[in-house]
């Protein structure tokens, strides 16, 4: 699947990913089939960036806000990096996930009644990111056992931020790996301003 | 017996207060000599701790036209110290004459006290009306000076208007005096200015200014020292005038040793290095903790690219609107005449990277920054007003970020930057060209969510 043509749903080709050797990161751990019993239940929330849903444990989530100005940073914005936001009288950075997750823009658009748009702001403590998404489906417990492994189709960049997949309302949600988005997220910034390597 | 006991009470606070008057008295006299040699802000305050010391006390024994004499002298050191006006060019005799009142005070028996000073009280009203009429009448601050030779004399300054305001002014040209609505105004030819407020900005920004300042001279001597290291010219030695090279044969000849100028010079001139090295990391620091005490910045807000910066009021000149046909330029640099001194235009948005400026048919809203001996104008998109800010510091992870100091939020909750005006000045010892004809028409304020 060509992502960059946005014919198809990303997490459709996550089941046909390997899943990356030798990296368990915290989040992840205790969906591990070893590791875990299907009593394990762990929250996440779950959003849509156009039409890919993802869920990220709510550990890491620290503000959900309307929409806000956003104000670029010269010589650092590019289309990864967006610029900074206030939320609740703090500047966040903020980012697009849908650039960094590589997510193509849907044919034809998004219609204006799926536009549910909110900022959210994740992280920890001195590390903490903004970035819009266009829904909020909410708080979901999620066990291991509903967990698919991602399988080792290339596809978009998001893929390889994903851990896990599974099915919430019908809906194919990609479990975002949190450390791994901290560092997709970090490298984004080691830019020119041009979306380009230093 | 309540009044009996009131009345011990007063003659032991009024014995205790006669003491210190005596005491605050002394040292608003000695205060007083010295602002007349030097006014400083250090003098400024300790006259203002002492009459205001004064005038507490007053209050307590119940000696309320003291207080209000003492409430005079403060609120006049109080506009002296925020520069509303300059202590310098202050009328003497009234203080004189609040300094002898107050000995006077001191030196009269507790029972004496209250009717003393009523039959003197409409002499003490005449000496707290000069004091009040002093601050009315003072000097417009010295930093408005820079603007009065192109504002005529006989308009006010405009010096302590409302937040968020700039007062329309006159031409900076006499023969084409028009007026400026600078935050929305209409365009149109010729130079327009408005002042900006500039007595605001509190003891943290004048320290963070001189530091600035300091530390430009320092940057300049650092990079000066190299170059008289590899100078070819020797420095006069004193009572030997310019010396020259000596060779070592020549000094083996000599019977007996002196010290080589060349040696001298180079040791000298390598300790310069190190001062300067010092000089600049040391103010460098000043500069870090006094922005780190600094909670409050006066900004002028403008507008480039569609978003909004913030530029410290304590570093702007003036800012005028000028017409693009006005505007000559010097090697392919663009610069506006303003009081007889041609000052280099630089451009926000070429400068910042963000090429495509709106086309702009009209005036170029143009902020006239100052360094200590030079001016810049910086040319913006808009002017939108001032506001006081609480700059943030910039995310770490972001790093350096060329000509911005600081984050802020707006007041109304948007998100600005502070442009870091050293940077700006450095910037301009490479001439950018500048051309708005072919530029295109810039973005609006972006959200983070796009519309679908």
């Amino acid at each position: 699947m060509d992502q960059k043509n946005g014919d198809e749903p990303l997490v459709r080709c996550l089941p046909e990913r390997e899943a990356p050797g030798g990296v368990r990161s915290e989040e992840s751990a205790p969906f591990s089939p070893d590791t875990s019993s299907a009593g394990d239940a762990v929250s996440v929330v779950v959003f849509r960036i156009k039409r890919e849903w993802f869920a990220l444990r709510t550990g890491l989530f620290y503000q959900v806000a309307d929409r806000e100005l956003l104000h670029t940073i010269p010589g650092k914005t590019d289309r990864r990096f967006r610029g900074m936001v206030n939320v609740g009288g703090d500047l966040h950075l903020c980012f697009s996930l849908a650039d960094i997750l590589e997510i193509a823009e849907p044919a034809g658009g998004i219609p204006a009644e799926e536009n549910r748009a909110r900022l959210i702001v994740a992280g920890d403590e001195g590390n903490r990111f903004a970035f819009p998404v266009d829904e909020i489906m909410g708080v979901q417990s999620i066990f291991a056992a509903e967990l698919e492994t991602v399988s080792a189709t290339p596809a978009g960049y998001g893929a390889r931020l994903c851990s896990r997949i599974l099915s919430i309302e019908g809906k194919r949600v990609g479990l975002l790996d949190g450390d791994k988005l901290l560092n997709a997220l970090a490298g984004s910034l080691e830019t020119d301003g041009n979306g380009t390597g230093k | 017996m309540g009044t009996e006991r009131e009345n011990s009470g007063n003659t032991v606070m009024l014995g205790l207060f006669r003491e210190e008057l005596a005491g605050w008295t002394r040292m608003l006299d000695a205060g007083l000599e010295e602002i007349e040699r030097e006014v400083t802000p250090e003098r400024i305050d300790g006259l203002i701790r002492t009459v205001h010391a004064i005038r507490g006390a007053s209050r307590l024994v119940g000696l309320p036209v003291a207080a209000n004499l003492a409430y005079a002298m403060e609120g006049f050191l109080s506009e002296a110290g925020a520069e509303k006006h300059r202590l310098a060019a202050y009328p003497a005799a009234p203080f004189r004459q609040a300094c002898d009142l107050f000995c006077a005070i001191a030196a009269q028996e507790d029972r004496d006290i209250s009717r003393w000073l009523a039959e003197r009280e409409s002499d003490i009203l005449v000496i707290s009306q000069a004091l009040q009429r002093s601050v009315r009448e003072a000097e417009a601050p010295p930093i408005s000076e820079r603007c009065e030779s192109a504002v005529p004399k006989e308009e006010p300054t405009g010096c302590a208007e409302a937040p968020g305001e700039i007062e329309e002014r006159g031409g900076v040209t006499p023969a084409a005096p028009e007026t400026a609505d600078v935050p929305d105004g209409e365009p149109s030819a010729g130079y327009r200015e408005a002042e900006v407020p500039r007595d605001r900005f509190g003891d943290g920004d004048r320290l963070i200014e001189l530091a600035g300042e300091c530390l430009d001279q320092a940057r300049r001597l650092r990079a000066l020292c190299p170059v008289l290291r590899a100078s070819d010219h020797f420095p006069p030695v004193p009572g030997k005038g310019t010396p020259s090279p000596v060779l070592p044969a020549e000094r083996d000849r000599e019977e007996i040793p002196v010290a080589d100028p060349v040696l001298q010079f180079e040791s000298s001139s390598k300790q310069l290095e190190q001062l300067a090295e010092r000089l600049y990391d040391e103010i460098l620091e000043i500069r870090r903790t006094a922005s780190a005490l600094s909670p409050v910045l006066r900004c002028l807000l403008v507008e480039i690219h569609g978003e909004s910066y913030a530029l410290p009021i304590s570093r702007i000149d003036r800012v005028v609107r000028v017409s693009p046909s006005d505007i000559p330029s010097i090697r392919g640099r663009p610069f506006v005449s303003i009081d007889g001194e041609d000052i280099g235009l630089i451009d926000a948005g070429e400068l910042l990277r963000m090429p495509g400026l709106p086309a702009s048919g009209g005036d170029w809203p143009v902020v006239i920054m100052r360094d200590r001996s030079r001016r810049c104008g910086l040319v913006v998109d808009a002017f939108r007003g001032e506001e006081d800010l609480v700059p943030m510091p910039l995310d770490r992870r972001l790093g350096k970020v060329d000509f911005i100091r600081a984050g802020a939020i707006l007041e109304d909750g948007s998100p600005a930057l502070v442009l870091d005006m050293n940077d700006l000045f450095r910037a301009i010892e490479t001439p950018i060209p500048r051309d708005r004809s072919t530029a295109e028409k810039g973005a609006p304020l972006q959200e983070t969510v796009p519309k679908s």
